[in-house]
C-alpha cells in the first residue's frame, strides 16, 4: 500500500514554481531529501505537511490529504520545521510533551503521554535535561528537543526538515538507528532533508533529489548513482562499495 | 572704564524710574488672571486701556486674547507692548517669565478675602485710581454687613473636583468664604486643593457639603448619587465655581450668599 | 513539587493577608468591635468595593498580560509595552472630550484593538514575532497615543486635572457595578481560557509548529487578542493606565518555575490581586491625612527599576528568545 502519493503536485511561490510529477511512497521506508540549497526541499516538506496550499493529487495514507479535517491529519502526521522556536520559557519536558497535543481529547495529558514522553527523553538522551527550561539549553541541545517533540507523538508519518542542525555526530547516529527501528516493519515512513551524504547513504532506504524546484530524480539505495548526485548536487561525488555498505567521499 | 560703568549705572536708573512713571500712567494693560479683570472694570478703566486677556476672559471682550493664563503666549503679549501686566501666583505665572516681559509686573494672588481689598487698594495704586479703589473697598465691606449671626459654626467641605476628589484646602480662596460665611473648612491642610479620601469625607462628616460646576468640575455626578457617597448625611449644595473659587469681586457676594443658605438651613432644623 | 507547593500556598496567605489588610487599614482608622453607622458606610461603601476593585483589576492586567505574551510569544509583553493601555486610554479620552461618557468602554476597546493590531502587524516576521520589534512598535503606538492624548488634554486645558489623575490610575471609583462587570469580564475570559489552556502553550511556539500541531493559531491569536485588549480597556476605564503589572506578575511566577499556561493562568490572578491590593493600600495610607498617591505613578514606578533589573541582569535571555 502506497502511504503517499503525488501526480502533478504543484506548489507555486514567490521567486519559482515547485513540481513533482509523480511520486509514490510505501511505510517502511526512511526517505532522504537531498539537494542544493533552494531547490525546494523545505517548501515540499511543509506543503505535503499542509501548511501550503498545493495544485495537483496528493494521496495520504490512501485518501485526498484535503479529506482530513485539520485535527485529524496531524494525528497521522507529525512535521518538524527548520528554524523550530519557543518564544517562552517552558521546561524540556513539557516542551516534548506538547508534541502528543493533537492526540490528547480533552484538556490533560494522559498517564500515557507522561510514560511516552518520559521513553523517548531517555532515547533521545535528554533525560538529564527535562527539568531545565528550553531558552537555557544549547543550540543542538534544542534541536533534539523540538526532535523528541516531533517523535514523541508517535505518528505514522514522519517530516523532518533538517532535524540534525547542530546535532553531534554520536546523537545524529543515535537517532538515525532509531529512525530506522522506528518504521521498521512498515510501521511508519519518514521522510527526511538532510545535506550529509554520507549519512544518507549508510541509514536511508529510498532518496528523492531536488534542483531548482523540480524533484529530478528518485532513486531506492541500491540504485544510487554517484554521477547522478554529482550532477544535482553540484560537487564530485564518489562511491566505495563494501559490502552492504556504501562510504561516500565528496570534493569539489 | 569707571565711567562707562556710571553711565549704565545712570542710565539703568533712569530706566527703572521711567518705567515706574510710566506704570503709574498706564495705558496698555494686559489681564493675565481674569478674576482681576472685574477689579479692574471696576476701578474704571477704560475697555480700550485693556489691550490682553486671557483666552477666558469675557469681561473685556475687544482686547487680544493671549493664551491661557497657565500658558501664556509671551510672544503675543510683548507683540502688544504693555506698560503692566497683571499676573497670578508665582506658580502660574513665574518671575522668570515675568522679567522676560519688560513691563512693571503686579502679582494678583490674594487668598483671603482682606487681601482681595488690600490688593484692590495696591491696584488703585498702580492704576492711579485710588479713589475708585477706595470707594469700590467701601462699597465690598458694606455688601458684607448682610451677613447674620449663625446659631452654630457649620463644619464645611467644599469639592473642588470629582475625579478625583479634590476639596478646597486652606489656602484656598473658599477657605476664607466658608470663614467669612460662619462656617469651618474641616480640611485643614496647607494646600490649595488636597486630594482627600471619600473615606476620609465620610469620617469628617461636615454638615455642609459643596460642590462647585464650572472648569474644575465639568459635569460631576451629584455627590448622593456616587457609589462611595451613599452613606453621606451632609446636606449637599451646588455652586458655581465661577462665583466661589475666584479671588475676586465675586467672594464677597459668595460669602453672604452661603451666609444666608447656613442661616436658613441651620434655623429650620432643631 | 514540594517547592511548588510551598509558593502557592505562601502565595494563598498572603493573598488573604493582603484582603483583611486591605479592609482594615485605609484613610480612616475603624474600630471593627463597634462598627457605628459613619463607619459602616466607610466600609461596606468605600472600603470594600475599593479593595475588591483593586484586587480585581489586578488580577485583570496580569492575566491581559500573560495573554499578550503567548499572542506576541515572547515574556515582555502587556498592556503597556504593547501600547495597548496607552491606545485605549486614547479611546477613553477621546470619548470623555467628546462628553460621551457611555462611550469610554467601546471607544477604549477600540482604540486598544487598533493599537495592538498594528503592533501585532508590525512585528510579526516570517511566522513568528521579534520582540526587539514589538517592543519598538510598542513604543511607538504608545508614544502616538500619549501625544493624541497630550493634544486633547490641550485643547481642552480646564478639565486636564481630571484626565491627568484618572490616566495615572487609582481606584477610587469603585462601585458594586464595577466590581461586577469586572468579575464577568474575567470569568468569561476564564472559561474560555481554561478550554484552551494546553492550546495556550502552542501558541508560543513559532507558527509551522503550532499550525501542524492541529491548531487555527490565527484564530486562537485573534481571541486571544481580543481578551488582553478587553480586559486591558476595562481596567484602563475604571482605574486609569496602571502600567506594567501585567510584565512583572507572570515574570515573577516563571522564575519561580512555573511555566504552564494552567498554573501561569491561575497564579497570575491570586500573585496579580496580591500585588495591586498592596499598592493600592500603599497608595492610600503613605500620605498622612487622608491624602492618596495615584496608584499607577507607584506601580509604574516599581515597574520601571524592575524593568531596569531585566534588562542589566537577564540581557542574554531578552536577546536570546528571537
Amino acid at each position: 500500500m502506497k502511504w503517499i502519493e503525488l501526480q502533478n503536485f504543484e506548489v507555486r511561490l514567490a521567486s519559482f514554481d515547485l513540481k513533482v510529477p509523480e511520486l509514490a511512497l510505501c511505510p517502511g521506508n526512511l526517505v532522504a531529501i537531498l539537494g542544493p540549497n533552494g531547490s525546494g526541499k523545505s517548501t515540499f516538506l511543509s506543503a505535503l505537511a499542509g501548511l501550503r496550499p498545493y495544485k495537483g493529487r496528493y494521496l495520504f495514507l490512501g485518501k485526498d490529504f484535503e479529506a482530513y479535517s485539520e485535527s485529524e491529519r496531524y494525528r497521522f502526521l507529525s512535521y518538524l520545521p527548520q528554524a523550530g522556536r519557543v518564544g517562552l520559557p517552558f521546561e524540556v519536558f513539557y516542551v516534548v510533551l506538547t508534541g502528543r497535543y493533537p492526540l490528547v481529547g480533552g484538556n490533560r495529558y494522559s498517564e500515557k503521554d507522561h510514560l511516552e514522553t518520559e521513553k523517548i527523553l531517555r532515547v533521545m538522551d535528554l533525560w538529564d535535561l527535562r527539568h531545565r527550561t528550553f531558552n537555557e539549553l544549547s543550540g543542538g541541545e534544542r534541536q533534539r528537543v523540538l526532535l523528541a517533540r516531533a517523535l514523541n507523538r508517535q505518528a505514522q508519518i514522519l517530516f523532518l526538515d533538517e532535524p540534525f542542525n547542530g546535532v553531534d555526530l554520536r546523537h545524529q547516529h543515535a537517532i538515525l538507528k532509531f529512525l530506522r527501528e522506528y518504521v521498521r516493519g512498515d510501521q511508519a515512513l519518514a521522510l527526511v532533508v538532510l545535506h550529509d551524504l554520507s549519512l544518507a547513504a549508510r541509514y536511508f532506504d529510498y532518496f528523492l533529489l531536488f534542483k531548482e524546484g523540480l524533484l529530478l530524480h528518485q532513486a531506492k539505495r541500491s540504485q544510487l548513482d554517484p554521477a547522478l548526485l554529482s550532477e544535482v548536487l553540484e560537487v564530485r561525488v564518489d562511491f566505495f562499495r563494501k559490502g552492504d555498505e556504501i562510504l561516500v567521499s565528496t570534493g569539489v | 572704564m569707571s565711567t562707562h560703568r556710571v553711565l549704565t549705572g545712570f542710565l539703568l536708573a533712569l530706566g527703572f524710574v521711567l518705567v515706574l512713571v510710566h506704570s503709574v500712567w498706564a495705558r496698555r494693560i494686559v489681564i493675565l488672571y481674569a478674576a482681576a479683570s472685574p477689579i479692574v472694570k471696576a476701578l474704571g478703566v477704560p475697555e480700550d486701556e485693556v489691550v490682553g486677556v486671557t483666552r477666558t476672559d469675557q469681561v473685556f471682550p475687544r482686547a487680544t486674547k493671549v493664551g491661557s493664563h497657565l500658558r501664556p503666549n509671551l510672544e503675543l503679549i510683548r507683540a502688544l507692548s504693555p506698560d503692566l501686566v497683571i499676573v497670578g501666583s508665582k506658580k502660574a505665572f513665574p518671575d522668570s517669565a515675568a522679567e522676560r516681559l519688560k513691563a512693571a509686573i503686579f502679582r494678583y494672588d490674594p487668598r483671603t478675602l482682606k487681601e482681595i481689598l488690600e490688593a484692590i487698594e495696591a491696584l488703585g495704586r498702580v492704576l492711579g485710581r485710588e479713589e475708585a479703589a477706595r470707594n469700590l473697598v467701601v462699597e465690598l465691606k458694606a455688601e458684607l454687613a448682610a451677613l447674620k449671626p449663625l446659631p452654630r459654626r457649620p463644619n464645611v467641605i467644599y469639592e473642588v473636583s470629582s475625579l478625583p476628589l479634590k476639596v478646597a484646602g486652606r489656602r484656598s480662596i473658599v477657605n476664607d468664604i466658608i470663614r467669612v460665611a460662619g462656617g469651618r473648612n474641616l480640611v485643614t491642610a496647607e494646600k490649595k486643593h488636597v486630594l482627600l479620601s471619600p473615606e476620609a469625607v465620610l469620617a469628617l462628616n461636615p454638615d455642609f457639603y459643596l460642590y462647585q460646576v464650572g472648569p474644575m468640575n465639568r459635569n460631576p455626578v451629584s455627590p448622593k448619587k456616587r457609589p462611595y457617597f451613599k452613606g453621606l448625611e451632609s446636606r449637599v449644595i451646588r455652586v458655581d465655581e465661577h462665583e466661589f473659587a475666584r479671588p475676586g469681586l465675586n467672594a464677597f457676594s459668595a460669602a453672604v450668599k452661603l451666609n444666608r443658605i447656613f442661616f436658613e438651613t441651620l434655623n429650620q432644623r432643631p | 513539587m514540594r517547592r511548588e507547593t510551598l509558593i502557592v500556598g505562601t502565595l494563598v496567605v498572603v493573598f488573604f493577608l493582603s484582603l483583611v489588610l486591605a479592609i482594615r487599614y485605609g484613610a480612616v482608622a475603624i474600630d471593627f468591635a463597634h462598627l457605628d453607622k459613619i463607619e459602616k458606610n466607610i466600609l461596606f461603601q468605600v472600603r470594600i468595593p475599593r479593595v475588591a476593585l483593586a484586587a480585581l483589576v489586578g488580577a485583570a492586567l496580569s492575566l491581559s498580560g500573560l495573554l499578550f505574551q503567548y499572542v506576541m510569544q515572547n515574556p515582555l509583553a502587556d498592556a503597556f509595552t504593547t501600547g495597548a493601555a496607552a491606545s485605549s486610554a486614547l479611546g477613553a479620552v477621546a470619548a470623555l472630550v467628546l462628553g460621551a461618557e457611555a462611550l469610554v468602554l467601546p471607544s477604549g476597546l477600540c482604540g486598544a484593538m487598533v493599537g495592538l493590531f498594528t503592533v501585532f502587524r508590525v512585528a510579526s516576521f516570517r511566522g513568528r514575532l521579534l520582540p526587539v520589534t514589538m517592543l519598538l512598535a510598542g513604543i511607538v503606538v504608545s508614544t502616538f497615543a500619549s501625544a493624541a492624548i497630550s493634544l486633547l488634554k490641550f485643547l481642552h486645558e480646564d478639565s486636564v486635572a481630571s484626565i491627568v489623575f484618572w490616566l495615572m490610575g487609582g481606584f477610587q471609583n469603585a462601585s458594586y457595578g464595577r466590581v461586577g462587570l469586572l468579575v464577568l469580564v474575567i470569568g468569561g475570559t476564564l472559561i474560555f481560557l481554561w478550554k484552551r489552556r494546553l492550546a495556550l502553550d502552542l501558541a508560543a511556539f513559532d507558527d509551522a509548529t503550532a499550525v501542524s500541531s492541529g491548531l487555527s493559531i490565527d484564530r486562537l491569536r485573534r481571541e486571544l487578542l481580543f481578551l488582553g485588549a478587553l480586559l486591558t480597556s476595562v481596567s484602563v476605564a475604571f482605574s486609569g493606565i496602571i502600567g506594567f503589572v501585567g510584565l512583572i506578575v507572570p515574570h515573577i511566577l516563571r522564575l519561580c518555575g512555573f511555566y504552564r499556561a494552567e498554573h501561569l493562568i491561575a497564579l497570575s490572578l491570586l500573585f496579580g490581586s496580591t500585588f495591586m491590593l498592596l499598592a493600592d493600600l500603599a497608595a492610600r495610607s503613605i500620605l498622612p491625612g487622608g491624602e492618596e498617591l495615584p496608584v499607577g505613578v507607584l506601580t509604574s514606578s516599581l515597574g520601571g527599576l524592575f524593568f531596569l533589573y531585566l534588562l542589566i541582569h537577564r540581557k542574554r535571555q531578552l536577546y536570546e528568545m528571537d
